[in-house]
């Protein structure tokens, strides 16, 4: 039986990194879609044998025109191959969720990003003396921003507001300064 | 947390991509490179003749006279390929189970048995634990299948604004009253969500 560590261990990777299934299942779902197109074609021309030999004479027809043709096989050449890279790109990074670990003995515990953001986003509205709704954050993988809209009239000590938000982002890995925009246009004081 | 086999997944990706990458690239050098062109050229003679070789090799059956084994062979690989395919997508998630301790051997004086835990009664005992708390708003209880052993997974959502770090001190206790009551631990993942749908979450967010 694998050990209560190993276990933590493996999950924490695990959900903090994507699975790659979303990708997997479009891929596969077009594949599925072409193939099922290919074969249906083949099977028309067994019932339709006329049309085999009209198809094969269309495409002698074609090789006709290959200097009008290439400009499309450009287009078509490049696109296939953008696609490919991407969904190569797509199985090699790693993936990273927009999650982080939080220490703990007994349990693994993984928590969204956007719950620290909401988390600064209260305490830079409280040091600044904002509403809630006047300051946005905005966390990426180590560095966090702060936008602010003061009320109409007052100033704002962003200084207090770097170090308020900087301290608590601190406990999450966050440990660049954060950068604080405040709007140029304030809002009418609640 | 679902037992989806990401390395499966990756190669597929890694697979399909090389090969669209591949033709896409040959299609540029015949496009572009005249060497590709004139190689193109000379090749697509013998490539039909070869089709057309195979084209002969007619099947008689069914009142259909000539039917070239080309046009039967395609139609049963594509079948195929479609159903691998059909199957990689059948098994992404899974692992999910209904128990957190399961068929444990019991024997007592009275009797001898196995014991099978639910995961509603954990589901159970820590929304109860939470229910007093004024950190978090919501929790929910699951359990599947990691490296063989049942494991918890609890989803608590924070109400807004609360620091995350502060909640976890809470969980713990909460855990803590569920290990004593179980008698026995099992691994405990536990995610702390705002709530929203995070399944399409990007590396930034704003709130």
């Amino acid at each position: 039986m694998s050990s209560e560590r190993s276990v933590h261990r493996r999950v924490l990777r695990r959900e903090t990194h994507s699975s790659r299934a979303g990708a997997a299942i479009t891929v596969a779902v077009c594949l599925i879609l072409l193939f099922a197109a290919v074969g249906a074609a083949c099977v028309y021309l067994v019932v339709h044998p006329a049309t085999a030999t009209a198809v094969q004479a269309g495409f002698s027809e074609l090789a006709r025109f290959r200097s009008a043709l290439r400009p499309g096989v450009l287009v078509g050449g490049v696109v296939t191959a953008l696609l490919g890279l991407i969904v190569i790109l797509l199985g090699v990074t790693p993936g990273r969720k927009a999650r982080r670990r939080l220490a703990s003995d007994r349990s693994a515990i993984v928590v969204d990003d956007k719950v620290i953001a909401n988390a600064l986003a209260a305490r830079a509205a409280s040091v600044a003396g904002v509403a809630p709704g006047q300051a946005k954050v905005i966390v990426g993988r180590r560095r966090v921003a702060v936008r602010l809209v003061p009320t109409s009239g007052t100033s704002l000590d962003t200084k207090a507001v770097a170090d308020a938000v900087a301290q608590n982002a601190d406990a999450y890995g966050l440990t660049r300064a954060p950068r604080v925009h405040v709007a140029e246009n304030g809002v009418v004081g609640s | 947390m679902n037992s989806t086999n990401r390395v499966i997944n990756r190669i597929f990706l890694i697979l399909v991509g090389a090969i669209l990458l591949a033709i896409g690239l040959a299609a540029v050098a015949v496009a572009v490179l005249p060497g590709w062109d004139t190689m193109w050229r000379q090749a697509a003679p013998s490539i039909q003749d070869t089709i057309g070789r195979a084209r002969t090799v007619s099947l008689a059956f069914a009142g259909l006279s000539h039917v070239s084994w080309l046009l039967l062979a395609i139609p049963v690989a594509a079948a195929i390929l479609i159903a691998a395919l059909v199957v990689l997508i059948a098994r992404q998630g899974r692992g999910h189970v209904r128990f957190v301790v399961e068929r444990l051997a019991l024997s007592t004086a009275a009797a001898e048995g196995a014991l099978t835990v639910d995961v509603a009664i954990a589901d159970d005992v820590l929304r109860r634990a939470f229910a007093r708390s004024r950190l978090v708003t919501s929790v929910s209880v699951s359990a599947y299948r990691v490296k063989g052993r049942p494991t918890l997974k609890v989803t608590v959502t924070p109400r807004r604004g609360i620091e995350p770090a502060r909640v976890v001190p809470e969980l713990e206790r909460a855990l803590a009253e569920w290990d004593a009551l179980l008698g026995q631990r099992v691994p405990v993942f536990a995610h702390l969500t705002s709530g929203v749908r995070t399944a399409l979450a990007r590396p930034a967010r704003t709130v």
